[in-house]
């Protein structure tokens, strides 16, 4: 009985020791990372039989095991990835906003202002060149800082693809700590011993694994776990498999585990939120900006390249973008213009061409319809060769050229033509001019002929293919220049001009004079010729002068002709009719008896027109017409091609001032063709700055602002939830912490407590003790 | 001065009454050293209190039992420390066997009660101790003693 009561006595101290030895650990690892409080479970041991009674066995320590509450680890490690992201991601946006330099007056929209600024100042005086190197600089700034842009962003790109793949390393030291616990686990568990303190460990690698990269995790029955990411086995039992970092050129990141066939693709942790700050918001940034610069050039280069710099046209121009052999045949010339591998993209529309005779200052309009789709490249060459005067082919970067014969100057200005009359000459002129009854296009035949007597001879034109792109279609321009290429009509001192897709013969000369006859020919009818008509010219011919400024938003033509024959100023009833192209009236002049020579009549549109004393003839088809020009270039063909432009570039990473303005700021095209002091190109400049732009929906402040705008939401958004996220996963680690942290007050207290109750009891075992003493001795 | 019987009768009043509380401090210190086991301060510490509730009686019954041995040893004669529970029911004769049962009883119950009191006692002498190492481990010696002066614990014998 006595080994008995030894042994549950022996046992129940060796528990007592346990349990305060435990006390011990936990006041320990108080402060350890992740340390759970561990708690010594006792029981009763077996009772024993002795003698037919049966004998208590005592007390004894079954396990330490860790007071944890599963279901509170998982949910941390879930909340730990999310605020990694969020981090992370956060981090990221903080990156982008710093690169803005918003706000604080350092940023694009500061130097946007900034070149609208200088382009108002230059208009004060477009001929100054203070101004015009002002502007330069400005611009620079701009393109410098959008160019700063683009290559940070494509830092901030590269840095976070770094980043992931630093971190990817940190996965895979936490992956190879957990598999190194895992084994510990199961060799100390196989003992039968709870691996409490490996536990703790391993569930403290997890959280911080889960920091960079949300996972799965379960235990298996010896206790080893499997970690998961994104379905793929990264920590097993007994083996791992490395997470691998792949940078692409573009600098995607393309995550996969070791002997894995399908890419990782993690929705939290670090990782999460460097690719999805590499991946959607950086992009976005970077695609805003690229819009940003992209209409930038656009709008500016809409504007430059249809402006004329101060010493006026151009002799030739080379386009800044090179067009591209799509289709891979060798030749570029057969390209259409809307699939030629153009940076911005060229439609449908027209494109006026003036050519300037820089001896008389006569100026012709003429215009190049530009259909996207069937137009291509070599029919661009053909139109601006098929102008007089010009020329035009592909160097060999395969950018348009375009030449001006000498003496002559081109310009692609909207400007309005204010002596509409003075080279065709077919309205009042003081030359023998007939026009053919009928507008072309005419349907002519292979040598069809039209016969003409002039001053010296009778000669036949015999109308061949060779001059026509398509004789069955031939234009009024064409059968001119058909007319003009036989000897025989200069020898005569006869031409052929097209006016109103007619056509018009002329002497060269002028005066009463002047004289030819149309004979006849197969042609005739066709062109609406009658035969044996003789012309005259007239000693006085009609000067026209258009005065004001086109004010309409469309481009339109009116055509002017008398509507009887009579002598400006004299005829009673004379008037001259006044019609767009389609045929609408656009109003009816009175120019007979009572009308004052050189007044200005007013048309219509902010323009007036005013005439001298001349003849006009309905019979021979006096006609002027007059381009209406409010865009110069409605098919965006300078903008696509490169001719003339502000910039050069496509987006933000290439815009730059066009060298040559940067090195000589006089071809800086300030107007529109209205001299020295015309600043009309700076004013439909500074116009842009207060212009929605179709391309971004808003105008490039309210853009910019936007993007600013849009950059500080997403940051405060993404603050507002990683602090949400952040205050959750404290309320976890504090439920974590009521349930495995270790309390050192507690544990004193515990352990004073029990010691007073000890100190107190022992007290009462020695009253006991003596009583008992006297208690026998009374027996 | 009362018979012999009314002081036997007193006698065998007293002797159940304390039969009574010996089995009350046995069922408590029980209850102590399964506190104990089970490191359950607030348990041990109740089975504290109720212990000295118990012994608050010891006194009086104590009192009660010596005026009764004073009145027998004056009416027979002999000193009153010469007398027991076994003496007085031999010199009081057959009206005096209930007094021999019960005292068989209390001795079987005092004896129990003494055996586990002094195991109770060492095994509380024992925590106490390590109790104490673990304190001034963790709180250290430059905090002194934290516990005051060290009690005396009973011999343990068991």
């Amino acid at each position: 009985m006595s080994k008995v009561g030894l042994n549950i006595g022996l046992q129940a101290l060796l528990t007592a020791r346990a349990a305060l030895e435990t006390v011990g650990h936990n006041v320990s690892n108080a402060s350890t990372p992740g340390y759970s409080r561990q708690k010594l479970h006792v029981s009763a041991n077996r009772p024993m039989m002795l003698r037919g009674l049966q004998i208590g066995g005592g007390v004894k320590a079954d396990a330490v095991l860790r007071t944890v509450d599963e279901l509170i680890l998982r949910r941390i490690v879930n909340q730990v990835a999310t605020v990694g992201r969020l981090d992370a991601l956060h981090l990221g946006m903080k990156g982008v906003e710093a690169l803005l330099g918003e706000p604080g007056g350092n940023g694009v929209g500061k130097l946007i202002d900034d070149l609208f600024g200088a382009v108002a100042e230059l208009s004060t005086d477009a001929a100054d060149p203070v101004f015009r190197t002002a502007l330069v600089e400005s611009t620079m700034s701009l393109t410098d800082h959008f160019q700063h842009l683009a290559e940070e962003a494509i830092r901030l790109r590269d840095d976070a693809a770094q980043r992931v793949q630093a971190f990817a390393s940190d996965v895979n030291a936490r992956a190879e700590e957990i598999l190194g616990l895992n084994r510990e686990i199961m060799l100390v568990e196989s003992a039968g011993v709870v691996a409490n303190d490996q536990r703790d460990q391993r569930d403290l690698a997890l959280r911080e694994l889960a920091r960079e990269i949300d996972l799965t995790y379960h235990e298996d029955e010896n206790g080893a776990v499997r970690v998961l990411v994104d379905g793929q086995l990264l920590v097993g039992p007994t083996t791992m498999n490395a997470l691998q970092a792949q940078v692409g050129q573009d600098g995607t990141v393309t995550l996969t585990v070791e002997g894995g066939t399908q890419p990782v693709t993690p929705d939290g942790g670090r990782i999460a939120g460097l690719i999805g700050f590499a991946g959607d918001f950086l992009p976005a940034f970077q695609e805003d900006v690229r819009q940003l610069a992209s209409d930038l050039i656009l709008e500016f280069n809409r504007v430059h390249s249809t402006g004329i710099p101060a010493a006026g046209g151009f002799s030739h121009l080379t386009g800044s973008h090179a067009l591209q052999d799509v289709d891979g045949d060798g030749a570029v010339t057969d390209e259409r213009l809307a699939d030629a591998g153009l940076p911005f993209t060229v439609t449908s529309g027209t494109l006026y061409v003036n050519v300037r005779d820089e001896a008389s200052g006569a100026l012709v309009t003429h215009t190049i319809d530009i259909d996207a789709a069937p137009t291509t490249v070599a029919d661009l060459i053909a139109a601006f060769d098929a102008i007089p005067e010009l020329s035009a082919n592909l160097d060999s970067l395969n950018r348009l050229q375009v030449h001006a014969d000498g003496g002559f100057t081109f310009d692609f200005a909207p400007r309005l033509n204010r002596s509409p009359d003075q080279v065709a000459g077919s309205f009042g002129s003081g030359r023998a001019s007939h026009g053919s009854a009928n507008q072309g296009p005419f349907n002519l035949t292979a040598g069809s002929t039209l016969d003409l007597t002039g001053p010296t001879s009778s000669f036949t034109v015999t109308f061949t293919p060779a001059s026509f792109a398509d004789m069955s279609q031939a234009s009024a321009a064409e059968v001119a220049a058909a007319i003009n290429a036989d000897p025989n009509t200069g020898a005569n001192l006869l031409r052929a001009v097209a006016v109103d897709d007619r056509v018009f013969l002329q002497s060269i000369g002028q005066g009463a004079a002047q004289s030819f006859t149309i004979d006849g020919g197969t042609a005739l009818g066709t062109l609406g010729f009658t035969a044996a008509t003789t012309v005259t010219g007239h000693d006085t011919s009609v000067t026209v002068e258009v005065h004001g400024e086109y004010s309409a938003s469309v481009n339109g033509r009116w055509v002017f002709r008398p509507n009887i024959a009579g002598r400006v100023g004299t005829t009673a009833g004379l008037q001259v009719i006044v019609e767009t192209a389609a045929g609408l009236p656009v109003a009816l002049l009175d120019v007979g008896a009572g009308y004052v020579p050189g007044t200005e009549l007013q048309v219509a549109d902010g323009l007036a027109v005013s005439f001298t004393v001349g003849q006009l003839s309905v019979a021979d088809g006096d006609t002027f017409v007059q381009e209406l020009i409010a865009d110069a270039d409605t098919a965006d063909a300078l903008v696509g091609l490169g001719l003339n432009g502000f910039f050069v570039g496509t987006d933000a990473e290439t815009i730059a001032l066009r060298p040559d303005l940067a090195s000589d700021p006089d071809l800086i095209a300030t107007g529109f063709g209205g001299g020295s002091g015309d600043n009309g190109a700076l004013l439909e400049m500074m116009a842009l700055q207060h212009r929605t732009v179709a391309g971004l929906d808003a105008t490039f402040t309210e853009f910019y602002g936007s993007l600013v705008g849009g950059i500080g939401f997403d940051i405060a958004s993404a603050e507002s939830s990683a602090e949400i996220e952040q205050f959750l996963t404290e309320s976890l680690e504090a439920r974590r912490d009521q349930v495995s942290g270790v309390n050192v007050d507690e544990e004193l207290v515990d352990m004073i407590q029990y010691e007073q109750a000890f100190a107190a009891a022992a007290q009462f075992i020695q009253v006991v003790n003596g009583l008992q003493d006297e208690v026998l001795r009374l027996l | 001065m009362r018979d012999p019987q009314s002081a036997v009768n007193h006698l065998l009043d007293w002797a159940r009454e304390e039969l009574a509380a010996q089995r009350r401090v046995l069922g408590i210190l029980e209850l102590q050293e399964a506190a104990v086991h089970a490191q359950d301060a607030a348990a041990t510490a109740q089975s504290t209190a109720e212990l000295e509730l118990a012994l608050e009686a010891a006194p009086r019954r104590s009192a009660r039992r010596a005026r009764l041995f004073h009145a027998l040893a004056e009416r027979w004669g002999v000193a009153f420390q010469v007398l027991s529970l076994t003496s007085i029911a031999e010199r009081h004769g057959p009206g005096a066997e209930p007094l021999l049962e019960l005292r068989d009883q209390l001795e079987a119950v005092a004896t129990e009660v003494a055996q586990r009191n002094r195991r109770v006692g060492a095994l509380i002498g024992v925590h106490r101790r390590v109790t104490r190492d673990v304190i001034r481990i963790v709180l250290g010696d430059e905090h002194g003693d934290p516990l005051g002066t060290e009690g005396t614990l009973v011999d343990a014998q068991a």
